[in-house]
C-alpha cells in the first residue's frame, strides 16, 4: 500500500506522456534512484545502481539510445507539476541548483544561469532535470548505534564516505534514534542544519522524512550560522550536519563543542587520514574532538563496508552489507 | 373592460422593452465588475506570491473567497486541476479553467485573450520577472475596468432608453 501510494506521488511529478511510459513500463518506486531529462536526449532512469531507458513504446530497455527523447515541453510540464505549479515559492532554493519536494525527493535543475553581480538571480531555460528519489530507510544504523554511545552520551561522531554510498541515510537515522531514545540512550533534543534540503527533506517547512520527536531543523540554512542559531535558540543535546568542509565550517563546529552540545556530521572522503589532509578539518582531527569515525565504502564482495573507528583509530566495528 | 386589458398590454410591453435595457445594462456591468476583479486578483497574487510564497493552489482558493462574480468559479476550478496535478502546463490548465468557467458573451474576444495569457504571469521561474508580470497585468485589467466602467454608464444608459422607447414605439404602432 506504501509502496503504491510512493509509485503515484512519483507519478505525479512527471508530465502526462512520459507517465503514460512509466505507467505501461511498470516502473515502481522501490527500485528508482534516479530519473534523469535533458532536453532532446533520452529519458535515463537509474535503478540499482543500473542505467535503464524507457522506450516510446512503454518498454524498460538497457539500449539507452533506443529510449523516448524528452521534449522541452515535457521538461517545462515535469518540472511546473513538480513544483505543484509554485515554482517561484522555491526561488531561493532554485538559486543553489535544486529544490526539494513533498515526499523529501530532491531535483537538481541545470539551466541558463542569471547573474546579478557575483549572486545567481535565477535560472532560466531549465533544460536539464535530476530527480533524486529519497528512500528512507528505518534502522540503517541500528548496527553502529551501540558503538557510539559511551555511557549512556552520544560521542562526537564523523561519518566519513564517498557520494553514493549513503551516508546521508545513515546519519538520517542515527538523528532519528538519537532524539527518539535508543537501546541504552534516552532520547536527546537534535538540533538539524538541512542546508541542502536533503536530510529532513522539509516541504514547505514540514520534514517529510522522520528525524525523531525531539528534532528541530533549520532547512536551508546555510552550515556556519545554523550551528550558532540552534545554539542559541533552540537548546539542542546534539547538533547534525551533512556535509562538512567550508572554510567557515570548522570554525562553527569548534563552538559547537565549545559549548557541550554532542555533534554528528558527514563529510566527503574514503578514510580518516584523507579527511585529515583537509585544511579545514585537519585541526579537529588533529585535535581528537571526534571520538567516533564512521568510514563507508563500496565493498566488491557485498555491496558495502561499515566500519567504526574510536579517535585513535582502532577499529571497534566492521560490517559489509548490501547496498 | 377593453380598455383594461389594451393598458395592461401596454404597461407588458413597456416592461419588456425597459427589462432588455436593464439586461444589457446587467451584463455591461458583469464584464465591468469581472475586470475590476481580475486587477484586485493580480495585485492580491503580487503580494501573496512574491512576497509570502504562498503556492498557487493555495492563493488561488484564498482570492477565490473574496470573489463575487464567475471568477470566483475560474479560480477554484484552476485550483482543483493543480490539485490534481495531470501533468500538463499551468497555462492549459488555466486555458481550460477560462473554457469551462467563462460564458462566451461575458467578455470581448481581447479582453478573453488576455485572461488567457494572464497565465503567463502565475507560474514561472523568475520571480523578478513574474512581479513584474503580476503589476503588468494588474494595470492592464485596471486599464480594461475602467473602460468598461465608462462603458457601463455610457452605454447602459443609451440601452435603458432605447429599449424603453421601442417598447413606447410598439404601443403607439399597436394603438
Amino acid at each position: 500500500m506504501k509502496e503504491r501510494m510512493e509509485t503515484e506521488s512519483i507519478y505525479r511529478m512527471l508530465a502526462s506522456s512520459i507517465r503514460q511510459l512509466f505507467e505501461k513500463a511498470q516502473i515502481r518506486s522501490e527500485h528508482l534512484q534516479e530519473i534523469r531529462m535533458r532536453t532532446g536526449r533520452p529519458l535515463i532512469l537509474r535503478m540499482a545502481g543500473e542505467e535503464y531507458t524507457v522506450t516510446e513504446r512503454g518498454e524498460l530497455s538497457e539500449e539507452l539510445d533506443q529510449g523516448h527523447r524528452i521534449t522541452a515541453h515535457e521538461l517545462d510540464a515535469t518540472l511546473e507539476s513538480i513544483s505543484g505549479y509554485s515554482l517561484y515559492a522555491f526561488d531561493e532554493e532554485m538559486k543553489q541548483g535544486f529544490l526539494t519536494v513533498q515526499g523529501g525527493h530532491r531535483i537538481g535543475l541545470a539551466g541558463r544561469i542569471v547573474t546579478a553581480g557575483r549572486q545567481i538571480s535565477c535560472i532560466r531555460h531549465i533544460s536539464f532535470l535530476n530527480i533524486r528519489l529519497s528512500h528512507e530507510i528505518i534502522g540503517c544504523a541500528d548496527s553502529v548505534m551501540p558503538h557510539l554511545l559511551q555511557n549512556g552520551m552520544l560521542c562526537h561522531t564523523l561519518i566519513i564516505s564517498p557520494p553514493g554510498c549513503g551516508k546521508t541515510t545513515l546519519l538520517r537515522d542515527i538523528i532519528r534514534q538519537v532524539s527518539d531514545g535508543t537501546g541504552g540512550c534516552t532520547g536527546h533534543t537534535v538540533g538539524v542544519v538541512d542546508e541542502r534540503s536533503e536530510l529532513a527533506g522539509c516541504w514547505l517547512g514540514v520534514p517529510q522524512n522522520d528525524l525523531g520527536m525531539r528534532t528541530d531543523v533549520l532547512d536551508c540554512c546555510p552550515k556556519e550560522d545554523g550551528m550558532m542559531m540552534l545554539l542559541r535558540s533552540m537548546s539542542p543535546q546534539v547538533i547534525a550536519v551533512d556535509e562538512l568542509g567550508g572554510s567557515e565550517d570548522g570554525y562553527a563546529v569548534e563552538n559547537v563543542f565549545r559549548c557541550g552540545c554532542r555533534l554528528i556530521a558527514t563529510v566527503h572522503g574514503s578514510s580518516i587520514q584523507d579527511v585529515r589532509q583537509k585544511k579545514h578539518l585537519d585541526a579537529l582531527s588533529r585535535n581528537m574532538l571526534f571520538e567516533r569515525y564512521i568510514v563507508l565504502s563500496r565493498s566488491d564482495v557485498s555491496g558495502r563496508r561499515t566500519e567504526v573507528f574510536d579517535a585513535d583509530g582502532e577499529l571497534l566495528y566492521v560490517e559489509e552489507t548490501g547496498l | 373592460m377593453q380598455i383594461g386589458i389594451k393598458l395592461a398590454g401596454c404597461f407588458c410591453i413597456i416592461a419588456a422593452g425597459w427589462m432588455t435595457g436593464w439586461e444589457l445594462e446587467r451584463r455591461l456591468r458583469q464584464r465591468w465588475m469581472f475586470l475590476k476583479e481580475m486587477q484586485e486578483l493580480f495585485l492580491y497574487l503580487e503580494k501573496e506570491m512574491t512576497y509570502h510564497r504562498t503556492t498557487v493552489e493555495t492563493a488561488l482558493r484564498e482570492a477565490a473567497g473574496n470573489c463575487a462574480t464567475v471568477l470566483r468559479d475560474l479560480l477554484l476550478t484552476a485550483a482543483d486541476q493543480v490539485e490534481q496535478r495531470r501533468g500538463e502546463l499551468f497555462r492549459d490548465i488555466w486555458e481550460d479553467a477560462v473554457r469551462q468557467t467563462i460564458p462566451g458573451s461575458l467578455l470581448q474576444q481581447d479582453q478573453h485573450d488576455t485572461v488567457c495569457e494572464a497565465a503567463a504571469a502565475l507560474c514561472g521561474t523568475d520571480t523578478v520577472m513574474q512581479r513584474t508580470m503580476l503589476v503588468k497585468y494588474a494595470e492592464r485589467f485596471d486599464e480594461m475596468s475602467r473602460q468598461e466602467s465608462q462603458n457601463c454608464q455610457e452605454k447602459g444608459k443609451l440601452y435603458r432608453k432605447l429599449s424603453t422607447a421601442a417598447g413606447v414605439f410598439i404601443v403607439i404602432v399597436l394603438i
